[in-house]
């Protein structure tokens, strides 16, 4: 495209120093500096006798506002990330719990999921002996992780064994832990009736129900 | 007094052009910090799906080859001098650790780890007089003897 050609005049704001060029030929003109609107002809004139003076013009509150103009730009930069920064922030704050508990929530599901999965009890035998009034239990982990026994139960009744020893070596078993590949003997006093259920429950929840009797 | 400059048509005011930049940075900013909680967040919990995703499928084999151990258990001999004969009909090994007695509750009367092949036969040799079981690593217990 062809270039036109447009005669500019040099002004200068005597409001705050700003020196621009100016096509306009009105009497008002808008100061592109600070948005004042001055007379054309006075900021002609302002310009010219600052510049033939050969001094630069005046100080006063006009200078410090153009002189700071670049810095105000750097530091809206600054105050807008500083905003976005603190905005995130209180979002992240406000968030916090409602995210923390929906994400540890669906975490601490799927973790207890694979303990339980983990923890595999069967019980292998079972023994009654009428005349001492026990009833023996023997329950084996074939799991790869530790079983806490929490609660357990002989029909729906919470009940503490007498004792837990280890299967094999005899080994009294105080934390109530049965440990992967670990055989143990639970005994409880003799339960009434001809059928029972004893039910364990261990740390991560999991249930573990069986029929004892014939 | 005035000064012609050359400028090009439709920039008639010599001032650059104001661009719209500070919006876009904002959302893009934004974007970017919701992209990387979501991440984060579904990046965690499928983590814990893959770990739980693998526990459940490892006590599924567990169970699996738990149903899959057949043995028969003989014990021959009389008294002290008895042998407990492990056949294994199945198609899975199975690991025995421990035969035990049948005794007011059970008594272990051999602990260890001995493997039993599919189709193979294994001797154990016990001092013991009762009934005695052979308990594998899956938990199963094969009883034989009087």
């Amino acid at each position: 495209m062809k270039p036109m050609t447009i005669e500019l005049f040099p002004v200068q704001c005597p409001k705050c120093d700003h020196v621009w060029h100016t096509r306009s030929t009105c009497d008002l003109i808008t100061c592109s500096g600070c948005g004042r609107k001055i007379s054309r002809e006075q900021a002609l004139r302002y310009y010219a006798v600052s510049h033939a003076r050969g001094k630069t013009p005046k100080r006063g509150r006009g200078r410090l506002r153009r002189d700071q103009r670049g810095v105000s730009e750097a530091l809206s930069a600054i105050m807008i990330l500083v905003i976005i920064g603190a905005a995130a922030f209180g979002y992240y704050e406000i968030t916090r719990g409602t995210t923390e508990s929906q994400q540890a929530g669906l975490i601490d599901m799927l973790a207890a999921s694979e303990h339980r999965s983990a923890q595999l009890l069967t019980l292998v035998y079972q023994a009654e002996n009428r005349a001492a009034g026990t009833l023996k239990a023997y329950v084996y982990n074939y799991g790869t992780e530790d079983a806490e026994l929490v609660r357990t139960f002989i029909d729906n009744a919470a009940t503490q064994p007498r004792h837990i020893r280890d299967g094999l070596s005899g080994d009294a078993i105080t934390d109530s832990i049965v440990e992967p590949k670990q055989l143990v003997e639970m005994t409880f006093d003799l339960p009434q009736g001809e059928v029972n259920y004893l039910t364990l429950e261990t740390r991560w929840g999991a249930w573990y129900v069986w029929r004892l009797g014939t | 007094m005035g000064r012609v400059v050359r400028v090009e048509a439709g920039d008639v005011s010599g001032r650059p052009l104001r661009r719209e930049e500070n919006g876009t940075a904002v959302l893009v900013i934004v974007m970017a910090l919701l992209i990387v909680v979501v991440l984060s967040f579904v990046t965690a919990v499928l983590r814990a799906n893959s770990s739980y995703t693998y526990s459940a499928k490892l006590a599924s084999e567990l169970e699996a080859q738990r149903g899959k151990e057949l043995l028969t258990v003989a014990v021959v001999g009389v008294g002290e001098n008895r042998t407990v004969k492990l056949s294994n009909y199945g198609t899975e090994a199975a690991v025995i650790v421990a035969i035990l007695e049948k005794r007011d509750g059970m008594r272990p009367a051999w602990q260890g780890l001995l493997v039993v092949p599919p189709l193979e036969n294994r001797d154990i040799a016990v001092g013991t007089s009762g009934k005695l079981g052979a308990l594998t690593a899956l938990g199963n217990l094969f009883w034989g003897g009087t």
